[in-house]
């Protein structure tokens, strides 16, 4: 066990953690934010997907320990308390939400592109979520509801 | 008044249905909210972890567990020793049928089978466990290809032998129709098993208290069926088993037979602990269900005008190691075979065999995929012999509306014809042709093909088995209401169509309904979210619950605003007076009024169906097959379903585009392959090669404005149709661009350059 301090959705955590824990796996076994998803543990799926310094990243591949002094944010830290982030609000409305699993993963990937390149073209977009799988949507929703929220972001009706 | 003709009358007078509608827990989704099973922690809770079967056939002769269970934090280690000695099917539709596999078994039948799972602290304690447990084995023969199992003197995978139940269906004559044809064809066509790949990978938490009743927490499709099974396996009554799917991250049929279940009650049991077993990416992958790795052969006789007189139709079904669903599947798929084309003299042979590999199952299409793969590419290479257009073959041949198919089953209203009409137009095929022919006709390097095909599916069980959904409703104190369904929601939105639904009927507010939904205690009974039968079987309970709702509610209206119940009108979460909207109360005084009079406003409706109405589709493709590499790229697609009246647009649209994607991939990637020892190749999620955003094709989707006399405000089912006919209109279209012949799934690029070189070959020679 050592001791680190994590910047989790803008807040400070001071844990004793193995040397060979998974971000992913601190976040949802020992932390109990079980919002990030597990759909592989490969580094295939992007279910796992958090930002780190803006960054989508799956956690499953990145060592817990390794992570002080980066500023970490879940799927948890997406809205704005209650109020939902405009990607959330697109997702919703474009049906481009089906079972789930892989829509916390989808929005990280999302808000990632959409902080970096705000107005993305269509191409840009599948490219951005090229690491994360959906089974369900065939993508057509989420592509549309990346590019409702890109258009809501920039302040557009 | 006439309960159709009404529905008909009053169709969406409400506005709920027909409006585009996101699924009803999208919000907890997109914020990480909802508790999926692997979300789920209980006090005390152990982890489980399974030992796999490295070989593909064997006995065990002998287990050591001693090793494992002096390890710190192990809690109990079970195996073959602790199972209960109950065969079961864990298909819950199939459950009575040749019962083959027990919790645990001395035999093990395929690499990656159940050997012994232990419960410890800690997954890490678990995992480090089951490497402790020594097992000796006795090899046996094993079996990968079903015609190899199938030989009268293959070792026997289990004591009854290799074969399951022959399947034979025949009708009109099928020499007679051969006799009539100008000429035959016969081809062979293979497909591999494909893997569902849900996001969400199996898991169940078991938890067994002091009264001896088991809870089990699963995401399953088929809640009922597990716990009959589950009751059998543990000689419990049922009132001592609860199965409870709280959310469900994908299934396609691949979260209805029990898997991890039956092992999380029996360590549950022996630990006296709650048990959560959870399979990592590469355990679900080798040892849950499949779609049947399937080998086809069709002879079909065809008059020089296109009609079809006969077809000939036998398939050998590799169903893996148990029994599971594989029966269902060769049944269900015999039953679509006569759904399809109006040919008397039809023959469907099925061969379902035990081999060595995992079970294979349901998955979305229930042996419709491979059915329509084969009839459709068969089709497509007949058109080409006899020069004539696809699209008018198959419209020759096609079922009409309103008729029978040969064994006098009624189709309902299927539109399977309109579908083809309307996607050709919609596609613009006669242009799409005339680009594949100037491609032909250049030779270059990118050619152009475009293929389409058909399919039907049904929209309930009805005719196979009873097939009833139980929904109840009550009213709350201030007239919101909650709704108790069986019907397991996988996030296609079958509950939020009940929903809408009863929103509909009665008036009141979505939002003002909640859902308590497939849990085996609380809710009535429903056969299970498969056969594409969420919104024809669930939506028609909802709308019987609602009615009977709606009188209730009539009822106190009456009294309120001292009038018939005639006069009255459900709107705006109020009941008025239809010759004075300005005179209403609302529902919260409807409820109130109810407890005044010592009434409570609470239904229960249990709707059994009465047909099975088929749906129909057609798809169009577009491909441009690079000869240097190999590469197919799909230019343009277009989809036509006839699914009754559209219900939920945003639903349907999302149902056949995440149906199309699941297509794509059969046709062109997907597949589990075992290498000869029985093992799978590909153990990781990228293995199963699954379509990423950035190779789907632009979708164009139409949805027919039908109606379906006996659906939920003329709805039928969509989900499962929407798959059939993917690959086999885009194997049509690069055989057309190709003039190429493949009869397999899935066509890889490594196919197409193996056939272009052997073309060059044959050219220069």
């Amino acid at each position: 066990m050592q001791l680190v301090k994590l910047s989790i959705n803008r807040r400070m955590y001071e844990l004793m953690i193995e040397k060979n824990w998974t971000l992913l796996y601190l976040l949802r076994d020992v932390m109990d934010m079980t919002g990030t998803k597990c759909g592989c543990g490969t580094n295939d799926c992007g279910a796992c997907k958090v930002l780190v310094d803006g960054e989508a990243k799956n956690s499953c591949c990145i060592l817990a320990r390794n992570m002080e002094g980066h500023e970490i944010i879940t799927i948890e830290g997406i809205a704005n308390g209650n109020e939902l982030h405009p990607i959330q609000k697109a997702f919703i409305d474009t049906g481009a939400v089906q079972c789930g699993f892989c829509t916390p993963g989808m929005i990280i990937s999302t808000k990632a592109l959409l902080d970096k390149n705000p107005n993305p073209t269509e191409r840009e977009v599948r490219l951005a979520l090229d690491s994360n799988l959906c089974r369900c949507t065939g993508y057509a929703r989420i592509v549309e509801a990346v590019l409702l929220a890109a258009k809501w972001m920039r302040g557009e009706e | 008044m006439d309960e159709r003709g009404g529905i008909a009358m009053e169709i969406f007078e409400n506005g709920v249905l027909g409006k585009p509608t996101p699924i009803m827990d999208a919000k907890l989704k997109v914020t990480g909210q909802l508790k999926y099973v692997a979300d789920m922690k209980m006090s005390g809770m152990l982890y489980g972890k399974m030992l796999f079967s490295p070989y593909p056939h064997a006995e065990i002769l002998s287990i050591d567990t001693a090793e494992a269970e002096k390890l710190d934090g192990v809690y109990g280690i079970v195996c073959y020793k602790d199972s209960p000695q109950v065969k079961y099917n864990g298909n819950g539709e199939d459950i009575d049928i040749l019962p083959s596999e027990y919790v645990f078994d001395k035999v093990v039948r395929y690499v990656g089978d159940k050997v012994a799972a232990v419960a410890a602290e800690t997954p890490a304690i678990a995992e480090i466990a089951v490497k402790l447990i020594k097992v000796e084995y006795r090899q046996l023969p094993y079996y990968l290809d079903p015609e190899d199992a199938a030989k009268a003197d293959a070792y026997p995978i289990h004591e009854t032998g290799n074969l399951l139940i022959d399947v034979d269906k025949s009708s009109g004559d099928i020499e007679k129709g051969f006799k009539e044809a100008d000429v035959i064809f016969e081809n062979h066509y293979t497909v591999p098993a494909i893997y569902h790949a849900m996001m969400e990978p199996h898991v169940s938490i078991a938890d067994c208290d002091a009264d001896g009743k088991i809870t089990v927490y699963t995401p399953t499709q088929d809640v009922f069926g597990q716990r009959k099974n589950l009751s059998r396996i543990f000689k419990l009554p049922q009132s001592r088993v609860r199965v409870v799917s709280p959310a469900i991250g994908g299934a396609f049929g691949g979260k209805i037979d029990l898997i991890t279940e039956p092992v999380a009650v029996l360590l549950s049991m022996k630990t006296g602990h709650p048990v959560k077993m959870l399979y990592n990416r590469t355990e679900d992958i080798q040892s849950t269900t499949t779609r049947h790795a399937e080998k086809i052969f069709i002879k079909t006789g065809v008059k020089k005008d296109g009609t079809i007189t006969a077809v000939d139709y036998t398939v050998y079904l590799s169903a893996g190691a148990q029994s599971g669903g594989t029966m269902s599947v060769a049944w269900a798929a015999g039953g679509k075979f006569f759904k399809f084309l109006k040919t008397p003299n039809l023959h469907y042979h099925a061969i379902p065999v035990y081999t060595n590999r995992t079970n294979a199952g349901a998955m979305r299409g229930f042996g419709s995929p491979e059915l329509f793969y084969a009839l459709n590419s068969q089709m497509n290479s007949i058109a080409n012999k006899l020069k004539m257009d696809l699209c008018e073959f198959e419209l020759k041949n096609l079922h009409e509306p309103n008729t029978c198919d040969a064994h006098g089953e009624p189709l309902g209203n299927l539109q399977i014809c309109e579908c083809v009409k309307k996607g050709a137009e919609l596609f613009n095929w006669n242009q799409a042709l005339q680009e594949q022919n100037k491609s032909q006709a250049e030779n270059g390097r990118f050619r152009i093909g475009v293929g389409m095909a058909a399919s039907p599916h049904g929209s309930s069980m009805y005719g196979i088995l009873p097939d009833t959904c139980g929904v109840m409703l009550k009213m709350n104190d201030d007239g919101s209401i909650t709704m108790y369904t069986g019907v397991s929601e996988m996030g296609n939105g079958s509950n939020t169509l009940q929903k809408m639904l009863i929103a509909e009927v009665l008036g009141i507010p979505l939002d003002h309904i909640a859902c308590v939904k497939s849990d085996s205690e609380s809710t009535l009974y429903d056969v299970g979210s498969f056969a594409s039968r969420g919104t024809y079987v669930g939506g028609n309970a909802a709308v019987k619950a609602a009615k009977m709702m709606r009188n209730a509610i009539l009822l106190e209206g009456s009294e309120l605003l001292n009038c018939t119940q005639n006069d009255l009108v459900l709107h705006n979460n109020c009941v008025s007076l239809k010759s004075d909207m300005a005179k209403y109360v609302g529902m919260d005084r409807i409820a109130e009024h109810a407890h005044e009079k010592e009434r409570d406003i609470a239904v229960a409706a249990v709707y059994g169906s009465e047909a099975a109405p088929i749906s129909g589709g057609a798809h169009f493709a577009k491909v441009q097959v690079d000869t240097a590499n190999g590469e197919v790229q799909v230019i343009k697609y277009t989809a036509v379903h006839d699914v009754g009246k559209p219900l939920n647009p945003l639903g349907l649209e999302c149902q056949v585009e995440g149906g199309i994607h699941m297509g794509l991939g059969y046709a062109l990637s997907e597949g589990v392959i075992l290498d000869k020892d029985g093992a799978v190749k590909g153990k990781r999620l990228r293995d199963c090669r699954l379509l990423h955003a950035s190779q789907m094709p632009e979708i164009k989707l139409n949805f027919l404005d039908s109606y379906e006399e006996t659906g939920p405000y003329g709805g039928k089912s969509v989900s499962e149709c929407s798959v059939n006919p993917v690959a086999p209109a885009i194997i049509n279209a690069i055989n057309n661009a190709l003039n190429s012949n493949f009869d397999h799934l899935p066509v890889s690029a490594k196919d197409i350059m193996d056939y272009v070189n052997n073309q060059e070959r044959g050219d220069n020679r």
